[in-house]
């Protein structure tokens, strides 16, 4: 089945329609995040877990969960070390990806996303998203589409080499993403012309294209060789 | 690579800042909701406090245990709750979606949230300080957490201007970066309306500072909303 997008790649395939005979069906996996040996990330899965049973949710009462939650984090507080943004200062450290909002493993508010990339650069990721995620009914928030979209394409800019901050995102949204369903995203760098980087991605539920980004994205100066290719985020 | 490709762009839409200015403010708070009987937003609000522990935190003690306890409370709120379905034919049978956004929701703990005021020319304002979890760039807001906050922000305010519809397209200029862990303004307003065609602008200040302006359309959906909304109200079929 044709599947026609918005964006013109290099290649004249357009993206989202990876050739199942010419690439592997599996891709690599790209920047697999290993669980925190404290057990944060376990922690975060199962907030994620609760997550999505509290959102839109009711409850006759919840006040004995909110004593026990309360509980878990005076003493997580007590325990824990909080770092200063100023401590991030390098792109790309593992602390840094894995608390990022749309990738990061730790991070109870991302999806999280578990990216392969293809030998071309195009990176993919494979994900369903539940009701905390919804906008319209039954469908996905037009924001975090978005916020998918951008994650997306910094993984592709990366997969390429390049670090990149947003200059301007441009998203099209073609038909609704259904919730609960799987859903397909892509991402493939566009080009590059000095510090400036272009990248899009198609999101796609099956067959379905539900939209299409474009994204230039700008070097920071004085980034370092040693950052290209280290994921960056957003 | 010989001749790069040339990707086809819109131009930048040109946004009127003037009423998007962050210094406005005195307006009528909107889209509150406070009732907490149960305590869900309580309990979402231990919730975020563990997110930003989780998310920026160093832990040498083996957090094992306190996953079991979180592991027990996600247990037991399972066992009294309604599936997914229901709930969504729940949240929309009484319209009752906004303590769900992910952006404004009270009971998401995937939102901030934002707090809205309504001023008086029809501009939607909240501030907010973005913690950890919504970094992207070293102690910047996530690119795609800005887009995220603008959609929202388009949506609600075209709701309260008498015409809402779903996200067309989503332009969003980044002007310079969106800092985390300070206030920033997020603001937005309906500019035109067309038909079912909507379009709405918006901004993201950190003090006088530009961060972000925004252009979304947005088109009224025929009969979908509705449709969902109808399936989703009669509920899934119980087998």
């Amino acid at each position: 089945m044709a599947v026609t997008t918005d964006s013109t790649a290099p290649d004249d395939r357009p993206l989202g329609t990876t050739d199942p005979a010419s690439a592997p069906t599996e891709g690599t996996p790209f920047l697999p995040q290993v669980d925190d040996a404290s057990g944060a990330t376990a922690l975060a899965r199962e907030l994620r877990r609760l997550r999505g049973l509290v959102a839109g949710s009711v409850y006759e009462d919840v006040h004995d969960a909110v004593a026990t939650v309360r509980a878990l984090v005076d003493h997580l507080e007590a325990v824990g070390t909080k770092v200063r943004p100023a401590d991030y200062a390098t792109w790309g450290v593992p602390e840094h990806i894995a608390s990022n909002p749309a990738i990061g493993s730790r991070n109870p508010v991302s999806p999280p996303l578990e990216p392969v990339v293809f030998p071309d650069g195009t990176v993919r990721a494979e994900l369903r998203l539940g009701i905390e995620y919804q906008g319209p009914p039954g469908c996905v928030h037009g924001g975090i589409v978005a916020l998918i979209f951008d994650e997306m394409l910094g993984l592709a800019n990366a997969a390429a080499g390049s670090v990149g901050m947003t200059a301007d995102l441009r998203v099209v949204y073609k038909s609704p993403t259904p919730l609960y369903s799987p859903l397909r995203f892509e991402a493939r760098q566009d080009r590059v012309d000095g510090r400036k980087i272009w990248a899009g991605a198609t999101l796609h539920a099956g067959d379905t294209l539900c939209a299409t980004a474009e994204a230039l994205f700008i070097e920071p100066r004085g980034i370092r060789d040693a950052d290209r290719g280290r994921p960056i985020e957003g | 690579m010989s001749e790069p490709s040339v990707v086809p762009r819109r131009d930048r839409p040109t946004v009127a800042l003037g009423p998007l200015v962050p210094g406005r403010g005195g307006g009528e708070p909107i889209d509150r909701i406070d009732d907490d009987e149960a305590g869900l937003f309580a309990l979402v609000e231990q919730v975020r406090r563990i997110r930003a522990l989780t998310t920026g935190g160093l832990f040498d003690t083996d957090l094992a245990p306190l996953t079991d306890r979180v592991r027990e409370v996600a247990d037991r709120l399972e066992a009294a709750s309604a599936s997914p379905e229901r709930r969504q034919s729940v949240t929309w049978s009484t319209w009752d979606f906004l303590t769900n956004c992910p952006v404004v929701g009270r009971s998401n703990v995937l939102a901030p949230p934002l707090g809205f005021e309504m001023l008086g020319d029809g501009t939607l304002r909240a501030e907010v300080t973005l913690g950890l979890e919504y970094q992207g760039p070293p102690a910047c807001v996530h690119g795609g957490v800005v887009s995220l906050l603008f959609d929202a922000v388009l949506g609600r305010v075209n709701y309260h201007a008498g015409s809402t519809g779903m996200t067309v397209y989503l332009d969003v200029d980044y002007r310079s970066p969106t800092p985390i862990l300070e206030p920033i303004v997020v603001t937005g307003r309906q500019v035109r309306v067309d038909g079912r065609k909507i379009w709405a602008q918006g901004a993201i200040h950190a003090g006088d500072r530009l961060c972000a302006t925004a252009e979304g359309m947005f088109v009224t959906p025929d009969g979908l909303l509705q449709e969902n909304r109808d399936r989703m109200v009669r509920g899934p079929v119980d087998g």
